[in-house]
């Protein structure tokens, strides 16, 4: 009985390795053909099968090509700025939000908070038919300071995750700073802020990953070559290099090496940012 | 006492003062983001307005009945049918990973980290990668070819119906790492001495996901599953990317999107964007009442 228990489990055993190699094959395998691409020549891409290993491993010519022509590295520094200024707009005005909402009882703060409610309910894809309108009106368009403000605009998950991390820190808090003579902004920027900073990591992790993830946005918002970040900088390549797939690949090696290196680094961060965001935002 | 009552005579004056310098510019964000663009796209949807200066006709309507109507606009709907089951493949498909992998593996933060990673990467660079996958002679072709499966090959991408599926799974591919991130997550919270007793008990797998473990994530299915609902009508990247939403490939979005600043129709683009926001708060309404007892400790979204 026990010998057939202990043949049952490491059957099952072998069978979840089987499941997971299998996952990890369906992930890595379409991504290997764009990495051999992405170091063979034009004539060898189309003479050889897409799966086969490039003959020459230090042909980086196509790398040569994405840097040189294909504007990579403005898009990654464009990308760098947006990223870095959103995310300091979205945590000072979402932290805001969330201290005045737990902290103070004032009037139409429940209108307030339905209205968010209501807002977290629109897709953020339609609302740039008009806001887009008006933007280009203003001459607004091409310029990396709207897109910030549309990136800060109205993020509802990042605010209930603030709103979540400043309930849970006791008013008492609050009461005996006030009596040391603190004022409210004091409150707020010398004591709670401090406290919050795991939902401030949280928070800007999944800003990060949705702006460099980002196309539609930028691409409407966007669409001078020297304004490209690094989705519409890629998505730019189709045009001019639309037969040269080996250029293209190259390409898609670049763009995803940045998150490739953060996710090696940050890989725990990450992972309960995400956790974090979907569970208590 | 009379100090208290200065000092709380100050405070509420410093109360109002910073309130309002707190929330004038999310109130201002709040309003221009999201009240503004829904009030006048759901005003322009009853007309004909090009997005110009030109007056416009007031249609009723019309716009929502051509939509309801008209072959291109209906196949919105067929296309996000593709996106939703691919979104339920990928919650089942989840949910079975991170039962596997709940327990103790060796090896399982390896693992973890390849099946999360496309959820990070970039959609247009995802969609690229499998713009090459299915080219003809691509790895896909290749695959098929290597398993004695040639007879099934073909131009994937320009058939329109192979286009959808094989959009689909790009959707499943990229998103797959997220739910299971969550799925295992929420799983791991759950303290091992409940399996541990079941096991004593004699309850086999089965009857400990269905007694321990989905308890514990119910709630987070039912949140999944709206997500996925309402990432089927936004999905842009991957058909814009792949097929410019041709041969009846075309999203919610790049439909929306094609209207609006190709066609300059914007009062019907209005009127698309007005259904997919009914849809979408449709749909979140039914998850909050559903989910509403087990929510009640405020945070309710």
């Amino acid at each position: 009985m026990a010998i057939a228990d202990k043949a049952k489990k490491q059957i099952f055993m072998v069978c979840k390795y089987v499941i997971l190699c299998g996952m990890v094959f369906i992930v890595i395998y379409p991504m290997l053909g764009v990495f051999f691409a992405s170091f063979k020549t034009q004539a060898e891409y189309l003479s050889t099968p897409s799966m086969k290993t490039p003959e020459n491993w230090s042909n980086f010519s196509n790398f040569y090509l994405v840097f040189t022509a294909g504007n990579v590295v403005r898009g990654f520094m464009n990308t760098a700025i947006i990223t870095v200024a959103a995310c300091m707009t979205s945590t000072l005005l979402n932290t805001m939000v969330a201290f005045c909402l737990t902290r103070f009882d004032f009037r139409g703060k429940n209108l307030l908070d339905r209205f968010y409610m209501v807002a977290s309910f629109v897709p953020s894809i339609i609302v740039h038919l008009i806001i887009f309108k008006d933007f280009a009106a203003a001459g607004l368009v091409n310029s990396l300071f709207s897109i910030i403000i549309l990136y800060t605009g109205v993020d509802i998950v990042t605010l209930y995750l603030y709103k979540q991390y400043f309930g849970q820190i006791s008013v008492s808090v609050d009461e005996s700073a006030i009596m040391d003579g603190c004022s409210y902004f004091r409150v707020y920027w010398n004591i709670l802020l401090p406290m919050v900073r795991p939902a401030v990591t949280t928070a800007c992790i999944i800003k990060i990953t949705y702006i460099y993830n980002d196309f539609y946005t930028a691409f409407l918002y966007l669409p001078a070559k020297e304004k490209g970040v690094m989705s519409t900088v890629l998505y730019r390549f189709i045009g001019p290099y639309s037969s040269q797939w080996s250029v293209i690949a190259a390409g898609i090696i670049v763009v995803t090496i940045p998150v490739f290196v953060g996710f090696i680094f940050a890989q725990k961060q990450i992972y309960k940012g995400f956790s974090d965001g979907a569970v208590k935002g | 006492m009379e100090k208290m009552n200065r000092l709380a005579a100050k405070k509420r004056k410093e109360k109002g003062k910073i309130i309002i310098a707190f929330l004038i510019v999310p109130l201002l964000f709040l309003g221009y983001f999201t009240v503004y663009p829904v009030v006048t796209m759901l005003l322009y949807s009853f007309t004909d307005w090009k997005g110009s200066a030109t007056p416009f006709q007031v249609l009723g309507f019309k716009n929502y009945v051509e939509i309801f109507t008209t072959d291109t606009y209906r196949n919105i709907f067929k296309t996000a049918a593709y996106y939703l089951l691919a979104g339920i493949l990928q919650q089942l498909i989840s949910l079975f990973l991170a039962v596997i992998m709940n327990k103790k593996l060796r090896g399982s933060s390896i693992f973890k980290g390849f099946i999360f990673f496309p959820f990070i990467m970039n959609g247009v660079a995802v969609s690229m990668v499998f713009r090459m996958f299915y080219q003809i002679g691509g790895g896909f072709d290749v695959l098929l070819n290597a398993v004695g499966l040639e007879k099934c090959i073909r131009v994937w991408m320009t058939n329109p119906h192979t286009s959808n599926i094989c959009l689909a799974f790009i959707y499943l591919w990229k998103n797959i790492g997220y739910s299971f991130l969550i799925y295992l997550g929420t799983m791991q919270s759950v303290s091992g001495e409940y399996y541990d007793a079941a096991s004593i008990d004699g309850a086999g797998t089965w009857m400990q996901f269905k007694e321990i473990t989905y308890p514990a994530i119910k709630m987070i299915i039912g949140m999944m599953v709206t997500l996925s609902i309402v990432g089927s009508i936004s999905v842009f990247d991957i058909p814009y990317v792949l097929t410019n939403g041709k041969n009846g490939t075309n999203s919610f979005a790049t439909t929306l999107v094609e209207t609006a600043f190709t066609y300059s129709r914007y009062g019907l683009a209005c009127a698309m964007a007005i259904i997919m926001l009914l849809i979408a708060g449709a749909v979140m309404i039914f998850k909050n009442l559903v989910f509403k007892e087990e929510n009640d400790n405020g945070y309710s979204r």
